[in-house]
């Protein structure tokens, strides 16, 4: 056991002063050839080529000519999937929340630490895009963004800037539920007040450019004022509620109780933000599918699959199939990794073959942790398929990717090669060091940094 | 249409678990023996009343209402129903979390988890809340009224409900406010934390009277949620609920109510029921706070009242107030009925109880347009249970809420009767008592007995008369016609399967029990089974295998009588005295086992040899054996026993005795023999053999099977005698492997003799004249002094002294008044009245439907009306030596018991309900 911190110890030691693994520029063109394409949106390709021009997709299919300068990658016998996509995390933070109840002003690009081992174990296991989002502890957190695992500062890492403003109607720590709702309401309330000052000043302002004597009521003039508000306008506390409202933002919504869902929608249709909201659940919000279902909204689930209780009067156990009630429900959904579970758990691949273990077709639970989770993020024209335009995020699986005997092989992020399983070194130290100990332990080794992550 | 005998109350479950399931439109008719529907447009109790629902709302009630076509109907007879109760006041929702002294806008709405399972709660009878957002602050926010069961959009039934008040110390422990500066600015300073009011009493007022006037004056400051809130709340003139328990905090909320002109209500406890007058006059309500702490009393009072037992005669006596009952925040909801209940004896009338749990709490709370009592029109949210509303030990068995169930008590196996009579035996009646069975057992009998957690209760009412079942003393049913006689080792008890029709309706009958017999019995006697007519299954059913042994001496002459009987006693003896003998070594064994005595023995065997005479031959007779061979370590020795047969020879190993069955066969040709040994080997082929007389008395030969042995075997006779083969299979092992004695060989056509030897069951013998009878009484009764019931007897008249000192029953003709010397006689009061105890028979299958009628007939002609209850029940019981289990109301009997709407044997009397086994037979 000391030995295994020692060596995770040294293991930091070595990322820090080295960084993570650094990369080239990418080739100008690859072609992998050979292996089975499960593209997602289309039909798998049992063997066939995937073309690379310059980090996109330029050709996928079994006919496609090879130029004669691509640098040709031999994928026989191996699977290629999508990047996989983890829809929300705050593991790559130094900090999951702040201490602020209402903190719309706060980007997660000042907390993305690139050097947690989070990032280099995501790569790992196959995942190259993370919706980075502050934690549920919160009433209005700030702003996600969405990275890929590679890079030594956030700015490198970053895909997609503002992608949503995170908040909770689940009672954040010392809060119950009527002190959240009424912090909620009342941040919006703020804001109404706040614009119609604006307007007012902006009107007065105006006026006063063009020396001019106020000649309206108040109310036409908030009207007039309005329109004169540029963007620049917009204090730091406020900019993000309206971005928020307008739609620039989505609004993620943690509900980690069913109760906390019906107030989450009627919050998201008073603001009328409803269409660009996604609600990140917690394991017993899954009562409120009809709920959901009739909002039309799609779901980011637990990352604990199954939920377990026990009838008060015959202490019965019950178990339900959480993504199973959402697939019959027809609600789009998108899969966590269970960070606090097993090991296998924390596999995305794995949480979607449970899925298909448990009645859920295998295209609908390969959507889980691609597609769907790139529609939500609002970049399905760039990730999350292997289709021609595509930013080229592929992950090559030694077999199917819902086998848990499969390894990840190679990771390509827009065409780099991001990760190989041949080079990870400290991969083979810990199968290594595994096989030498014969213990179980071995993997604290590797996850002991992870930093508590919500 | 087959019928099996199913519990009522499954029956009721089972229908009402379907109502979650109700089609919208469709009708459905709860009948119950009483509701309670808490409204003055109807009586307070309507008997045997009907509630129509529909689409979750009740569109009538009443005690005639007319049930649609097609309505699906609920029947539950032995139920009362009343409306959900409605908890004004609780701590369910908690208290929010926030610092203002003043906020009107915390919902207590919001606190609310709309998908909770409450089934708890709702046990309680509970159906309806009111949500305080807390009682820690001047005003805590806004209270709403929820439900505790349905679809979780519909749950809350009003939000918004009132402004909460909250007067007394607590809110006086108000915390700094700090404002932050978000985000943090070096331009401007923090501002120092700023008091809230009150701090102390005496601000109390006035910081309502401020809070008020700053929402009433919007001044286009800062936005203020809080602010906003009690604007739009104070403009809409919303109730003000005030929670107080002081005096002075309720004169005072009093005064600032009228000074302001707003209208609400008062929460509060004993201080608030001393000033019932003065809340009378203002025109407040009172929803008065019991303490409810049963579960766990403990600590000292300090005061002259008992909290758990409150004076609330001043309350009862004004009638202008309006008064609802509710619970302190930190109390059990789940007490709230027994709460209620326990208003009662603080000077409340059950009326004023039950209204102010109900309708008047929903009324002050402003939703008893929709809950609160059992009016068409509002929602179907009513109480199933058993027991008057507000009885103490009442059960709740069902909750309904929106028309759909709610919650249903888990199943039991208890069920309790109550009745007016209970038989307990000739002239020992018990009035107003109970009953309790438990599995199928009565458990306990009383005036009051125990009410284990959700039994059934069937309060048969204050008329009935609750007899054991009752028992037919012979009869066939469940023989289907076969009218054979049985053999003395047939078992009736394996024709019986699950009830059918005919014992449906003997059950039905009241005749619980059937001393099932053949028709005609062999001489060697023949067996009676005691039968349940109804139960799942054979295992239900049966009460005892071979209840009885029955000889027939009818057609025999008196002079014989004795010598035919006498013979099945002395085998029986016989075969007793075996079994008692291998008990007596088979304690001493184990007596020596736990001593530690025994050591390894080998089994005893018995030989039981008889002579044969036989011509001497070259072969017959026993020989010494030996065995040799490579495969075995060192050679065998046998002793065998060989039989020459013209040419054929047949023989055994004797000796050791062979564990498996085996046989040696083989032919003699001159001097040669030649055969084989047959033995089950699964297959393996058997041994072969060879030999040869070298010599007189001696043979060498080899034995082989397949290639597995090789032996040589080598014989010298010992003994040239006749051997008798079958000496051999005749021997029996009297030891196990370890020395313990072996039982003896089971004989099932004396096993019913022994049983009669051992006093477990009686012999019954059909005699009919008196000689027959004398003959009878002196081998059985003086003789062998053994139990002994009479059948038939037609002379036992004659022997009234001796039947009654010997304590012999007499099972009396089916025709109960016959001609006997020209003269009309019935024998069952004759012998009745000579102390003598009887029994009816049916002598029939389905025909024990009859027995009651036989008795009530019996009675009619001179049988006292107890003797015949008694002969139905614990005297046919005692005869069969059964009365622990059948036939008598104590506890750990059979839970066999018949409601009739009187004395059973009264004209006007009908049988009601039959229960066995502690399961309500079906009509």
């Amino acid at each position: 056991m000391n030995l295994i911190r020692l060596h995770s110890v040294v293991a930091i030691i070595a990322a820090a002063l080295l960084g993570v693994p650094a990369f080239a520029e990418p080739p100008a063109k690859v072609a992998l050839t050979g292996g089975r394409i499960i593209s997602v949106v289309g039909e798998e390709i049992a063997s066939g080529t995937v073309l690379i021009e310059h980090g996109r997709i330029t050709a996928v299919g079994t006919d496609v000519e090879i130029p004669f300068d691509a640098m040709e990658v031999d994928c026989t016998g191996k699977v290629l999937l999508p990047g996989m996509i983890d829809p929300h995390s705050s593991r790559g933070l130094d900090i999951t929340n702040e201490n602020l109840a209402v903190a719309a002003f706060l980007d997660v690009y000042d907390a993305i630490d690139p050097s947690r081992l989070y990032f280099e174990e995501a790569l790992r296991e196959g995942v190259t895009s993370i919706h980075v989002m502050y934690g549920n502890n919160t009433v209005i957190a700030g702003v996600g963004r969405v990275v890929h695992p590679i890079g030594l500062s956030p700015d490198e890492m970053t895909q997609r800037t503002d992608t949503a403003l995170k908040l909770s109607t689940t009672p954040r720590r010392g809060y119950d539920r009527m002190r959240q709702m009424a912090e909620l309401r009342e941040t919006f309330l703020d804001l109404d007040h706040y614009l119609e000052r604006l307007a007012e000043r902006k009107y007065e302002e105006s006026l006063e450019e063009e020396e001019e004597e106020i000649a309206v009521g108040p109310a036409e003039a908030r009207n007039l004022g309005r329109e004169l508000i540029q963007d620049e306008d917009y204090d730091d506390q406020h900019a993000n509620l309206v971005r928020l409202r307008r739609g620039d933002l989505d609004a993620w919504i943690y509900c980690g109780n069913a109760t906390d869902v019906g107030p989450a929608i009627e919050l998201a249709n008073d603001q009328g933000m409803l269409d660009t909201t996604v609600l990140v659940l917690g394991a017993e919000a899954h009562k409120a599918v009809r709920e959901i279902r009739r909002a039309g909204r799609p779901v980011v689930l637990a990352p604990q699959l199954t939920y377990r209780e026990r009838d008060p009067f015959t202490n019965e156990l019950s178990e339900t199939f959480i993504p199973g009630l959402f697939h019959d429900a027809g609600v789009p959904f998108a899969l966590q990794p269970n960070a606090g579970g097993s090991l296998a758990e924390r596999y995305l691949n794995y949480q979607a073959a449970v899925c298909v273990r448990n009645g859920i077709p295998r295209q609908a639970a390969l959507e889980a942790i691609t597609i769907a989770p790139a529609r939500m993020i609002g970049m399905e024209d760039r990730v999350g398929s292997i289709e021609t335009g595509k930013q080229a995020n592929i992950v090559i699986f030694s077999g199917d990717p819902l086998d848990f005997n499969s390894w990840v092989e190679q990771v390509y992020i827009s065409g780099i090669l991001a990760y190989d399983r041949g080079k990870d070194h400290r991969l083979q130290e810990l199968l290594e060091l595994e096989a030498g100990e014969d213990n179980g332990a071995a993997d604290d080794g590797a996850t002991d940094e992870n930093g508590g992550g919500e | 249409m087959k019928q099996r005998p199913m519990r009522l109350f499954v029956a009721v479950l089972a229908a009402a678990l379907m109502l979650p399931q109700a089609i919208a439109g469709e009708t459905v008719a709860v009948r119950a023996g009483r509701i309670y529907p808490v409204s003055d447009a109807h009586p307070w109790v309507i008997e045997n009343g009907t509630m129509l629902l529909r689409d979750g709302k009740i569109i009538a009630v009443g005690a005639d209402v007319a049930v649609p076509a097609g309505a699906r109907v609920i029947e539950l007879p032995d139920a009362t129903i009343m409306p959900g109760l409605v908890l004004a006041s609780n701590g369910l929702a908690g208290m929010h979390l926030g610092e203002e002294s003043v906020a009107a806008g915390y919902r207590a709405e919001d606190a609310f988890d709309r998908y909770a399972d409450f089934r708890t709660t709702l046990a309680s009878g509970i159906t309806t809340a009111h949500l305080s957002p807390g009682w820690h602050r001047l005003m805590s926010g806004q209270g709403a009224v929820v439900k505790l069961a349905g679809p979780s959009n519909a749950r809350v039934l009003a939000a918004d409900t009132d402004l909460t008040i909250n007067l007394g110390p607590a809110i006086y422990n108000t915390p700094r406010i700090q404002e932050l500066l978000v985000p943090p600015s070096p331009d401007r300073d923090v501002e120092p934390s700023r008091a809230q009011r009150p701090g102390s009493r005496v601000t109390r007022f006035l910081a309502l009277r401020e809070a008020i006037a700053e929402a009433l004056n919007d001044d286009g400051g800062e936005a203020d949620l809080h602010r906003d809130a009690l604007r739009d709340a104070w403009l809409s003139r919303q109730t003000i609920r005030v929670q107080a328990q002081e005096r002075a905090d309720i004169i005072g909320a009093a005064s600032f109510l009228a000074s302001q002109e707003r209208s609400g209500y008062i929460v509060g406890g004993q201080q608030a029921a001393e000033l019932a007058g003065r809340l009378s006059d203002a025109g407040l309500p009172l929803v008065y706070t019991i303490d409810a702490s049963f579960a766990a009393p403990g600590g000292d009072i300090g005061s002259a009242v008992d909290p758990l037992l409150p004076d609330l005669s001043d309350l009862a006596e004004l009638r202008g107030l309006q008064l609802a009952l509710g619970l302190p925040a930190n109390a059990r909801v789940t007490d709230f009925r027994l709460a209620a209940a326990m208003a009662q004896r603080g000077g409340l009338s059950e009326r004023q109880a039950l209204r102010a749990v109900t309708i008047e709490p929903a009324s002050i709370l402003g939703v008893d347009d929709r809950v609160g009592s059992l009016d068409a029109g509002k929602d179907a949210d009513f109480i199933v249970l058993h027991g008057a509303p507000l009885e103490t030990n009442a059960h709740i068995a069902l909750v309904f809420v929106n028309g759909k169930l709610a919650y249903h008590a888990p199943e039991s196996n208890a069920i309790v009767v109550k009745a007016g009579t209970i038989w307990l035996g000739p002239n020992n009646w018990l009035r107003d008592g109970s009953v309790l069975i438990e599995d199928g057992r009565i458990v306990d009998v009383g005036r009051r007995v125990q009410r284990p957690p959700h039994a059934q209760v069937i309060n048969a009412g204050a008329d009935a008369f609750v007899t054991p079942g009752f028992i037919d003393a012979f009869g066939h049913l469940g023989l289907r016609g076969d009218n054979g006689a049985t053999p003395s080792d047939v078992n009736l008890a394996r024709v019986i399967g699950a009830p059918d029709e005919p014992e449906h309706r003997v059950a039905r009958a009241g005749v619980t029990t059937v001393m099932m017999a053949p028709y005609r019995f062999t001489g060697t006697g023949s067996r009676f089974t005691a039968v349940k007519t109804a139960g799942q299954a054979r295992r239900d059913r049966v009460v005892r295998e071979t209840a009885a042994m029955a000889f027939d001496v009818r057609n025999i002459d008196a002079a014989l009588v004795a010598g035919r009987l006498k013979g099945r006693l002395d085998a029986g003896k016989k075969y007793l005295e075996t079994w008692q003998k291998y008990e007596k070594e088979l304690a001493e064994w184990l007596a020596r086992k736990e001593a530690g005595e025994l050591t390894e023995t080998k089994p005893k065997v018995v030989e039981e040899t008889a002579e044969e005479e036989a011509e001497v031959d070259p072969i017959t007779g026993t020989w010494d054996a030996t065995l040799t061979s490579e495969q075995i370590p060192e050679p065998a020795n046998a002793k065998i026993a060989l039989k020459l047969d013209g040419n054929k020879i047949e023989g055994q190993v004797v000796e050791p005795p062979s564990p498996i069955e085996h046989k040696i066969v083989g032919e003699l040709n001159g001097t040669t023999l030649k055969g084989t040994i047959e033995i089950e080997t699964g297959g393996a082929g058997v041994p072969e053999w060879e030999a040869e007389i070298d010599r007189e008395d001696h043979i060498v030969g080899k034995i082989s099977m397949g290639g597995f042995l090789e032996a040589d075997i080598e014989m010298t006779r010992t003994d040239k005698g006749p051997v008798d083969l079958k000496v051999v299979t005749r021997r029996r092992r009297t030891q196990g492997e370890d020395g313990r004695p072996l039982p003896p060989k089971v004989d099932e056509t004396l096993e019913p003799i022994k049983a009669i030897l051992e006093h477990k069951i009686p012999a019954v013998v059909a005699v009919s004249t008196p000689k027959q009878i004398e003959a009878v009484l002196n081998l059985i009764v003086d003789e062998w002094e053994l139990p002994l019931v009479l059948l038939d007897a037609q002379g036992a008249r004659l022997h009234l002294e001796r039947l009654r000192e010997k304590g012999v029953g007499v099972i009396v003709p089916t025709q109960v008044v016959r001609r006997e010397n020209d003269a009309w006689y019935n024998q069952s009061a004759d012998l009745s009245r000579g102390g003598v105890a009887v029994a009816f028979q049916s002598n029939a299958g389905d025909g024990a439907r009859t027995l009651p009628t036989v008795g009530l007939y019996a009675v009619e002609q001179g049988l006292s009306a107890e003797q015949a209850l008694a002969a139905l029940t614990i005297d046919a019981a005692r005869m069969y030596l059964l009365d622990d289990r059948i036939g008598a109301i104590a506890p750990g009997c059979d839970g066999d018991l018949l409601i009739f709407s009187g004395h059973p044997f009264d004209a006007d009397s009908a049988i009601q309900r039959v229960i066995i086994n502690g399961q309500e037979v079906p009509r």
